[in-house]
């Protein structure tokens, strides 16, 4: 079920790109890779749209009073968050339901490419019964053009110099620094530096980098390849629409000059200033920083 | 907050379960086992070792305890007094046939990122292994590197050998041949698509091999000029089985066919009902095949399906072997690793790992 409707399917889209764009693995992923995030661009800004009418209700002062009233009631406290969710019209699965329908969608493109690498005859067996006929051959696209660059597609990465007894990962190197930046850049200051929240965010943004460079550095380089250009587009999507914290990548002695306006940029889609009536000026820190969270969206990969 | 902390740690878990089994499908190695055979003593090599394994019992393992680092799916191959193995980290081993101890380890490949998958050959004094980087190494028996040669792509099959020249197919659709004292080249053959099984050699001098797409070829071996080519319906996985004067050679279509080695001529295609991947072994007057499904068929002179029909709870993608007038199958994803049948078709012994 999952093959037929899902790794199929990409597996071809996959070779079909390959067999059309001159043989070569390294462009057909990062084609495919851009076409795949920008089919699911709208559901990625459904997400954040979900997100931001979430924080919204957490700053709401009719929700912090009934949170009071019916902490000891949770039902009641159920009955009303409904009520306040329709009143603000947010709809409550507007942050999962296209996060939920996206991760179908990234694992099978991240499947579809370990697949066509087929690093044994096993692998090359199951790839060969995924290609439809009707769209090519498949023993005519056998053996694909791993070459990439420096890169051979299917093996671990490593820039090889003559002047250095080892080689250098640099693809896993890009792909740590690319994933630092977009957990930076999707993820906002906080207002209260004790706030648990964004504490694990923080540690999730050291974290992350970490794990994915091990991935990079240990895994096939045509998997890194895919994590780099997935990630710059992920930077990219946020930036076009004025979610990128910039801010977040000065020190911290630089951030009043461009704190405010990257505040702002961040309290609406499209870098408009939210209306001040919206939030009481005494909770304004706070709302923003629970917004902000939304940002750090990391089910993007 | 405890909410948010929760959905945070759920998230992490799930990203890093899913990245990780999403590796385990393509990245990790997966692959059918490699089967071999030497006086009476059934070689499996299968994930993180290699079995010497004889009427079911174990005799060894290599390494004694399982190694993760360590895993085995080209068929072992044989020296006078060495089983030779080589590992899915491109290290090539000799081991003591007696004990299972640890004789050389050739390591010099190991960096190159490549995996040995087809088995090794060895041909009087030369061990030749064709590697997964593209190159096939050939080691003197105390596994010191004589020479190596690299092709377009990688190697997944074994080489074949007259003690002169040296037949290697690449899975970059040629077939190379090469001289066995240093490695070098004598002709290379583009045979039109991908070849992922070995080259056979017959006593008269000819020289046949299948590709991917189903093309049969067979070759001058002097120069490598085509004689005939025929093509069968589906990919072929294994090496044609020549017997006499007919080569038998199954195909992902489900059928064995049955040609004339002189011109190549489809006598007859018998359609087993599921894809055949791996190669057919003689047995009793009849040909062997494995299904993909678990069903093992004899096909008799003609080409008939005998009623020797045995089954095995698994699939069936290594070409079996024969070992004291048994019919010995490696299983994949099944709940034996080895099943031994006889001339009933009763299964005689089994193998599973010991834990």
């Amino acid at each position: 079920m999952w093959d037929a409707l899902i790794i199929a399917p990409f597996t071809n889209i996959l070779l079909f790109i390959y067999n059309v764009t001159g043989q070569n693995f390294g462009i057909a992923i990062i084609l495919f890779t851009i076409l795949i995030r920008v089919l699911t661009h709208p559901l990625m800004v459904q997400q954040m749209k979900g997100t931001a009418g979430m924080q919204q209700l957490q700053s709401d002062p009719e929700w912090k009073e009934a949170q009071e009233k019916y902490k000891n009631d949770r039902e009641k406290l159920a009955q009303e968050q409904m009520r306040i969710y329709k009143k603000l019209g947010i709809n409550p699965f507007g942050s999962c339901l296209p996060m939920l329908i996206q991760f179908p969608i990234i694992i099978g493109l991240y499947q579809a490419i370990i697949q066509s690498m087929a690093n044994t005859p096993l692998d090359l067996l199951k790839m060969v019964r995924h290609i439809y006929p009707w769209l090519m051959d498949a023993t005519k696209v056998i053996p694909l053009n791993n070459t990439f660059l420096w890169m051979d597609l299917g093996q671990p990465e490593r820039l090889n110099l003559p002047f250095l007894p080892f080689g250098i990962p640099v693809l896993a190197i890009i792909v740590m620094v690319t994933t630092y930046l977009q957990s930076k850049l999707m993820t906002p200051p906080s207002a209260n530096p004790k706030d648990q929240t964004a504490q694990m965010t923080g540690m999730m943004n050291l974290y992350m980098p970490f794990f994915m460079g091990y991935l990079a550095l240990t895994f096939a380089s045509g998997l890194s390849l895919y994590f780099v250009v997935s990630n710059v587009i992920g930077i990219l999507q946020y930036a076009l629409l004025g979610k990128a914290n910039w801010s977040s990548l000065l020190p911290k002695n630089l951030l009043p000059a461009f704190g405010k306006p990257a505040d702002q940029s961040l309290s609406a889609p499209g870098g408009k200033p939210r209306p001040a009536k919206q939030d009481a000026p005494s909770n304004r820190g706070k709302h923003e920083s629970r917004k902000n969270n939304a940002g750090s969206n990391r089910a993007d990969r | 907050m405890k909410t948010s902390r929760v959905s945070l740690v759920i998230l992490v878990s799930t990203l890093a379960a899913l990245l990780l089994s999403s590796c385990a499908g393509g990245t990790v190695y997966n692959t059918w086992p490699g089967l071999s055979a030497k006086d009476g003593v059934v070689y499996l090599a299968y994930i993180n070792a290699i079995f010497a394994v004889q009427d079911g019992n174990t005799l060894w393992r290599y390494p004694e305890k399982p190694d993760n680092a360590k895993a085995f799916y080209a068929p072992p191959a044989f020296t006078s007094d060495l089983v030779i193995a080589a590992d899915y980290a491109n290290h090539i081993y000799g081991i003591n046939p007696a004990n299972g101890s640890e004789a050389w380890v050739f390591a010099e490949a190991k960096d190159s990122g490549g995996h040995f998958v087809g088995g090794p050959l060895v041909v009087e004094d030369t061990i030749l292994a064709p590697s997964s980087d593209h190159n096939l190494y050939a080691l003197d028996l105390n596994g010191k590197k004589r020479w190596t040669y690299r092709t377009g792509n990688v190697l997944w099959a074994q080489p074949a050998s007259d003690g002169k020249m040296v037949y290697l197919p690449a899975m970059d659709h040629h077939l190379y041949a090469l001289n066995l004292s240093d490695g070098s080249l004598v002709w290379k053959k583009d045979l039109g698509s991908a070849l992922p099984s070995s080259p056979v050699l017959a006593a008269d001098g000819s020289l046949y091999i299948a590709s991917l797409s189903g093309d049969v070829f067979a070759l001058d071996p002097a120069t490598g000029a085509v004689r005939w080519n025929t093509q069968v319906e589906g990919e072929v996985w294994s090496a044609p089985l020549l017997v006499e004067d007919t080569l038998y050679l199954g195909s992902s279509s489900g059928k064995v066919y049955r040609l004339t080695a002189d011109q190549g001529q489809v006598q007859k295609a018998t359609d087993l009902g599921s894809p055949v991947i791996a190669g057919g072994v003689r047995f009793d007057e009849t040909v062997v095949f494995p299904t993909e499904s678990g069903a093992l068929f004899a096909l008799d002179s003609e080409g008939k399906i005998t009623s020797w029909k045995p089954t095995v709870n698994g699939k069936l993608y290594t070409t079996p072997v024969v070992v004291n007038d048994q019919v010995v199958v490696a299983i994949k994803d099944g709940d034996k690793l080895l099943a031994a049948f006889d001339q009933n078709g009763a299964e005689v012994w089994s193998f599973t790992a010991p834990k």
